[in-house]
C-alpha cells in the first residue's frame, strides 16, 4: 500500500509545488519605460505592442508639444494659422467640446495664462498684475477658428497649451490601437498623473489602483477597478514656492491665477482618456462646493479628498484606505 | 465499509507522509516568497537600468556613473533622492517613497527610482 500509493503522493506535491510556482510568467507581456509628453512612460503591454504603443505616444507628443520646435502646437501658436495633421486637429475639436460642456476653469486656449505662469515658476517671480489681467483678454475657446479642411487659425494673441488634456489623449490613441491590434489581453499604460487599464487581467481580478498622499506620506487609499482610463490632479509636488508663499501648478483660468482649492487631490475614472485628463483637473479647482453633482455623475466617478481629511468617493466605486 | 477502507487508506505512515509532502510544500513556498521578498529600488537612467538597491540596509551617499549631481539615500526602507541640482527639484520634492509601484522621476535627467517587491500587488499607483 505504501509503495503503491507514493507515486500518488509525489505527483501531488509536484503539483502542488507547480501551482506555486506559477503565479508569475501567466502573460505575455513585457515592460518598457520612456520620457514623452513632459513624463516618464511606463508601459505594460503584450511585446508585440510595446513598440506600437511607443510609436503612437510619439507621434501624439509631436503633435501636441506647445514648446519644442518640431511641436505641431508650437508650429500653430507661432504662425498662428496652419494645416493640422489629423490628430492634432481631433484633439483641438475634442479638447473644447469638453471645455464647452463641463466649464471654462480649463481651456486648451489658456496658453497666455498658463506660460505666465509657467515663467514665474522658472524665474521665481510672480508675474504682473497687468500682465496676467491682459493675458486673461487672449483666453477662450472661440478664439480657435476652424477653416477649410483640418486648417486652423488662433484670433488675437490666443495661445494652445495641451497640458489639461494631452496625456489622457495620448492614451485613447493607444486604447484604438490596442483594440485594434487585439495582441494584448492586457496591459496598463502609465503616465504617473493619467493611467490605461486595459483589457482583463490574466487572474480575472479587478485592477489595483493605489492613489498616493499629496503630503508624500504613502497612499491615500486603493481604488479595484475594471478596465477604464483614470487621471489623478492634485498639488503633489509640483507647487512652486516664491517669497515663502507656496503655489499650485494648477492655474485656474477664471481668475487668472494658481488655484487654491480645498480638494488636495481628484481622481476621475471613466471610459475615456481626455475626459478623465480634464475633469480630475476641473474637480480640482472647482473644491467641494459643487462635488456632489459629480459624486452623482452617470458618466465618471471620483475619489476626491480635501485639505481637513474628508474623502468624497463615488457611490459603486470600490475603495478603501491601506 | 467505507470506514474501514478509509482507515486502511490513512494507515499511520501514510498519514506522517502526507504531514511530511504538507509541510515540504510550505517550506518550498516560504522560500520562493522569501527569495523574491524585500524591497528594492531600481534606478533607471534614460530607460536603462542602473543600480537596483536593497531598502533593508541605511545607505547613504548613493551616486550613479554618468550621472552627475544627483545623490540618493536609503533610510529605514525607504529611499529619496538627497541632493540634486535640478532646477524644479520635483525629484526632491517627492520625498522618500517605499511601497511598490511608486516611482520618483527626475525629468531633466531623465532618472526614474522605482519600488519593487512583492509586498503589494497594486498594478498602478497613481497622483
Amino acid at each position: 500500500m505504501f509503495f503503491k500509493n507514493i507515486s500518488f503522493y509525489s505527483l501531488l506535491s509536484a503539483f502542488l509545488l507547480l501551482c506555486s510556482c506559477s503565479f508569475d510568467n501567466k502573460t505575455n507581456n513585457a515592460s518598457s519605460e520612456l520620457f514623452v509628453m513632459d513624463t516618464i512612460c511606463s508601459v505594460s503591454a503584450d511585446k508585440d505592442d510595446i513598440n506600437n504603443i511607443c510609436s503612437v505616444l510619439s507621434r501624439v507628443d509631436t503633435a501636441l508639444d506647445c514648446f519644442s520646435k518640431d511641436g505641431e502646437i508650437a508650429s500653430l501658436n507661432e504662425k498662428r494659422s496652419v494645416e493640422c495633421s489629423d490628430t492634432l486637429y481631433d484633439f483641438i475639436k475634442k479638447s473644447t467640446s469638453l471645455s464647452a460642456e463641463y466649464g471654462n476653469e480649463i481651456m486648451l486656449s489658456g496658453g497666455s495664462v498658463t506660460m505666465l505662469w509657467k515663467k514665474a515658476q522658472n524665474d521665481k517671480k510672480l508675474p504682473d498684475i497687468s500682465a496676467i489681467r491682459s493675458s486673461l483678454g487672449n483666453i477662450g475657446d472661440d478664439l480657435i477658428c476652424f477653416d477649410n479642411g483640418n486648417t486652423v487659425t488662433l484670433k488675437d494673441n490666443c495661445i494652445l497649451d495641451s497640458g489639461a488634456f494631452a496625456k489622457g489623449y495620448a492614451l485613447d490613441l493607444c486604447k484604438d490601437m490596442l483594440d485594434s491590434n487585439k495582441n494584448s489581453d492586457y496591459a496598463v499604460i502609465s503616465m504617473t498623473s493619467s493611467v490605461l487599464l486595459y483589457g482583463s487581467k490574466p487572474d480575472n481580478s479587478k485592477f489595483k489602483v493605489q492613489i498616493r498622499n499629496p503630503d508624500g506620506n504613502g497612499t491615500l487609499g486603493t481604488v479595484e477597478t475594471e478596465a477604464c482610463f483614470l487621471s489623478t490632479s492634485g498639488g503633489y509636488e509640483r507647487f512652486f514656492t516664491v517669497d515663502g508663499v507656496d503655489y499650485c501648478h494648477i492655474i485656474d483660468l477664471s481668475t487668472g491665477y494658481p488655484t487654491k482649492s480645498s480638494l488636495t487631490s481628484v481622481t476621475v475614472f471613466c471610459d475615456s482618456g481626455i475626459m478623465s485628463d480634464y475633469l480630475s483637473t476641473k474637480i480640482l479647482i472647482e473644491g467641494t462646493g459643487n462635488i456632489n453633482k459629480h459624486l452623482n455623475s452617470d458618466l465618471y466617478k471620483i475619489a476626491a479628498f480635501d485639505d481637513k481629511g474628508n474623502s468624497y468617493i463615488s457611490d459603486g466605486l470600490n475603495f478603501y484606505e491601506n | 465499509m467505507k470506514i474501514n477502507a478509509m482507515r486502511k487508506f490513512l494507515n499511520a505512515k501514510e498519514i506522517i507522509i502526507i504531514f511530511l509532502i504538507t509541510t515540504a510544500c510550505i517550506i518550498a513556498l516560504l522560500f520562493i516568497n522569501n527569495s523574491q521578498n524585500g524591497k528594492y529600488a531600481v534606478i533607471s537612467v534614460d530607460g536603462a537600468e542602473t543600480l537596483k538597491i536593497s531598502l533593508s540596509e541605511n545607505k547613504q551617499n548613493i551616486t550613479l556613473e554618468n550621472t552627475e549631481n544627483i545623490v540618493f539615500e536609503v533610510k529605514n526602507g525607504e529611499i529619496f533622492v538627497a541632493h540634486t541640482d535640478c532646477p524644479d527639484e520635483i525629484c526632491l520634492k517627492t520625498g522618500a517613497i517605499s511601497r511598490k509601484g511608486q516611482t520618483i522621476v527626475c525629468l531633466p535627467k531623465k532618472i526614474t527610482v522605482k519600488i519593487i517587491g512583492t509586498d503589494s500587488d497594486a498594478d498602478v499607483v497613481v497622483g
